[in-house]
């Protein structure tokens, strides 16, 4: 028996293989280089890998068992894994050369060279420049990009640009129903909520239950990757009170040339890929390395205040983020919250602000400060 | 695994798929090769080789594609 799993992040295939005790092969295809547009499939192949049956069922198997079949005329070599670009030549399949030997080592906890991963990038976007109807290498452009940003080395905007190739290329190829999940995870809750990974508090307690120790993972899902009730980032109560309507805490922001504040902002909109008019909001704050900037854990918690539009529905609008076990820290910090545009709320582009407070010190031995940081997000409809 | 187990989980795999590709085509046509690109592995432990579908000609194979949700 082997397996092919779709899954950007690997090492949740890991934790369900911990947990189901899975001890056959199992293939990560974080790519959908397979193309699979339905899951889950069961194809029985014979001994030559000639698919005899595409929806087996009970008695197929059997059948299938005990059959030998004839060896083809035409038997290719198996192909082998490639490290090097000689016989690839310049096209996606290098890229996905590059991405998939930089997964691996990532997966080993070997050093994965950050350019491998740039690279692969890289060649994505030009093979994109000529063929910007090229479905499969958009949406794999965005499994790239986020395992870019996942990896901690991701340049600014890589989730959002991600979002944006996965969304384009779903709209090129509406039926792939594995892009539409992948948007899904990090979109709103929908409707219907998907369990996409409920499973993994359960897997961690059996697991914990055998006195063994859960796999590790390196990305833990978000709001959207589960049906039940969100899990909540904040220990405020639901009706806490705007933390500063007035605005008299200081801004972070630099008044000499350049500008960087000490603690950057990224945003990521992810639409819901069957309702216009819903959303779900990332955002995200990074220590600017440049000014040696860290989050200081020795005083209050940062709280986020959002202001969404005028006839918008929030899920939450304040939010805190416990400080991390460290005196400092330079992690980054995330939150998400989800919005729905009503009958009232006019046509058009709609913004949505708020803003961010926190403890941030500037230098390992520098000014530590309580500031505030503004934010606006464009929500286009 | 005992070959009962592995015989109840097969046939509990079909259950799950049978409804599920109802609607859209099969990309993997009966009678052609099961294209056979090479991809990393994982197991509880860590990862291992990367392997395709080739590697292991000579057996039968009953293969699932799924995603863990």
């Amino acid at each position: 028996m082997i397996g092919i799993i779709q899954e950007q992040h690997p090492d949740r295939a890991r934790l369900f293989m911990q947990w189901k005790n899975m001890d056959w092969p199992l293939l990560v295809d974080s790519l959908n280089l397979y193309g699979t547009k339905v899951v889950p499939m069961t194809l029985l192949i014979d001994e030559w890998g000639i698919v005899r049956h595409t929806r087996p069922r009970p008695a197929d198997v059997e059948t299938f068992l005990a059959t030998r079949y004839p060896r083809p005329d035409n038997l290719a070599d198996p192909p082998q894994w490639r490290d090097s670009d000689e016989e690839l030549g310049q096209d996606a399949a290098l890229a996905d050369a590059r991405f998939l030997g930089w997964q691996l080592a990532t997966l080993r906890g070997a050093n994965a060279e950050p350019a491998t991963l740039s690279d692969a990038l890289e060649r994505y976007t030009a093979v994109l420049k000529d063929h910007p109807d090229d479905a499969s290498v958009r949406f794999r452009l965005g499994v790239a990009l986020r395992a870019r940003f996942d990896s901690g080395e991701g340049e600014p905007g890589d989730f959002r640009h991600a979002v944006e190739q996965w969304s384009a290329a779903l709209a090129l190829d509406p039926n792939q129903y594995i892009w539409r999940r992948r948007i899904q995870q990090y979109g709103p809750r929908l409707d219907k909520p998907y369990p996409f990974y409920d499973w993994v508090e359960e897997a961690r307690a059996a697991i914990r239950e055998r006195g063994e120790t859960p796999v590790e993972l390196s990305v833990e899902p978000g709001g959207a990757e589960f049906a039940a009730p969100a899990r909540a980032v904040e220990t405020a109560a639901p009706d806490m009170e705007e933390p500063d309507p007035q605005g008299r805490i200081e801004r972070d922001r630099q008044e000499r040339d350049g500008g960087a504040s000490l603690i950057e902002l990224e945003t990521v909109v992810v639409p819901n890929t069957s309702r216009p008019g819903s959303y779900r909001v990332h955002l995200f704050w990074r220590p600017n390395h440049a000014r040696k900037a860290h989050w200081n854990n020795e005083a209050e918690p940062m709280k986020v205040w959002i202001d969404p539009p005028p006839g918008w529905r929030i899920d939450r609008r304040v939010q805190v983020i416990p400080n991390a076990a460290a005196a400092t820290s330079r992690e980054l910090r995330h939150v998400e919250f989800e919005l729905v545009g009503g009958d009232e709320s006019p046509p058009g582009p709609a913004k949505l602000r708020g803003y961010a407070l926190y403890n941030v010190c500037e230098d390992e031995t520098g000014v530590c400060m309580y500031r505030r940081s503004d934010l606006e997000v464009e929500l286009r409809q | 695994m005992r070959t009962a187990q592995r015989a109840l989980i097969v046939v509990a795999m079909l259950a799950l798929s049978d409804g599920a590709s109802t609607s859209a085509q099969s990309a993997f046509r009966e009678g052609e090769p099961f294209p056979p690109i090479v991809l990393p592995t994982v197991s509880a432990t860590g990862a291992g080789e990367p392997r395709s579908v080739a590697d292991f000609r000579g057996e039968k194979i009953i293969l699932h594609m799924f995603a863990s949700w």
